[in-house]
């Protein structure tokens, strides 16, 4: 992420606080339909800051956000994003590629803090750490699962809660958890023979080199 | 009150308009819409617009504090934004033109004037 784009979120946020509770409600629900959409993460903390000091203005004047955004917050939103270019087949793979390496960043990171842990606290001399299939199986299902979710997510951010018994929404919930939790842990119980081994110093490296190819990366994101 | 299907075409431009007398905020313009009998349009509704024609390079913004309270978003029109402010007033006052000819507009008479000076194939 782009400095300007981080101080610029940094700064909504502070402003975020000074709207009214409806209205934070209101704008995360705008946020996360935003984050969703073809926008540039920095046009959207733009379009959020723009929106945010509308809806200030109008709570001074003792007016609420559906008086100045409408009542239909998704097609407002939908209006704001045809008003952009689209983004280039570049920038997309840019940023797809930015949340990719953060993603695999903390997983290799979890994975060397675990390894070491476990052969430290074995008493063995780590020199060499085994990553397996399984775990390699878990960490791609924990990335699809991941960005389905806040695929999911975004995408749903209007829609109003489901009338549903609530006995019934709670299996599904649970159905879901657990077969999703099933596929991101049983791979790593199953399979534990080791794919391949690493030595550590190099094992630091990899776990470190997501995290530099995301410093240069976020010179033009 | 305008019907909304109408406004749309003529919402840009008549923005563009308003910008044009003066730097200017959402708010503001909403308000002179209201004035020039637009009825009341939201700042909801003007804000991509706004976008729209920020990020086609026929507006400019900047941000100026107003004391403690929020930031103002104020406008200014580009060399181009006023070039298309023009193209659209030619376009309406043809389009006005046009529409007033028809029976029932109050300027039937130049419609049966152009009617009686048109070839026969087209009478």
């Amino acid at each position: 992420m782009k400095s300007e784009t981080k101080r610029l979120l940094k700064e909504n946020n502070e402003r975020e606080k000074l709207l009214s509770k409806e209205s934070q409600k209101a704008m995360t629900d705008i946020v996360v339909y935003l984050r969703g959409c073809d926008l540039s993460q920095y046009h959207q903390e733009e379009v959020r800051r723009d929106i945010q000091e509308m809806v200030l203005e109008a709570e001074g004047r003792g007016e609420d956000m559906m008086t100045v955004i409408g009542e239909d917050y998704k097609t407002f939103c939908d209006e704001i994003v045809s008003a952009f270019p689209p983004r280039s087949k570049k920038e997309k793979f840019l940023e797809q590629l930015d949340i990719l390496l953060s993603a695999l960043g903390i997983l290799l990171v979890i994975w060397l803090a675990k390894s070491l842990v476990i052969g430290l606290s074995a008493g063995e001399k780590v020199w060499y750490l085994s990553l397996t299939a399984g775990s390699l199986i878990s960490w791609a299902v924990i990335l699809v699962v991941a960005e389905a979710l806040v695929w999911w997510v975004t995408r749903t951010a209007f829609d109003q809660p489901k009338e549903e018994s609530k006995g019934k929404s709670f299996v599904k919930v649970w159905v879901i958890a657990f077969l999703v939790l099933s596929a991101i842990f049983l791979p790593s119980v199953f399979l534990t023979s080791p794919a391949v081994e690493i030595c550590l110093p190099i094992a630091v490296f990899l776990a470190i080199l997501p995290f530099g190819i995301l410093w240069v990366l976020g010179r033009k994101i | 009150m305008i019907p909304s299907q109408m406004l749309k075409g003529i919402l840009q431009g008549s923005i563009l308009a308003i910008i044009s007398q003066k730097e200017t905020y959402g708010y503001e313009i909403s308000q002179a819409l209201a004035r020039y009998g637009f009825g009341t349009i939201s700042e909801g509704t003007i804000y991509p617009l706004l976008l729209r024609l920020e990020k086609g390079g026929l507006i400019v913004a900047r941000f100026l504090d107003t004391g403690s309270g929020p930031k103002r978003k104020y406008y200014t029109l580009t060399p181009a934004g006023q070039e298309e402010l023009t193209q659209f007033q030619i376009s309406y006052r043809e389009m006005t033109a046009a529409v007033d000819s028809l029976p029932g507009f109050g300027k039937e008479e130049s419609h049966e004037e152009r009617d009686q000076t048109a070839p026969e194939g087209e009478q």
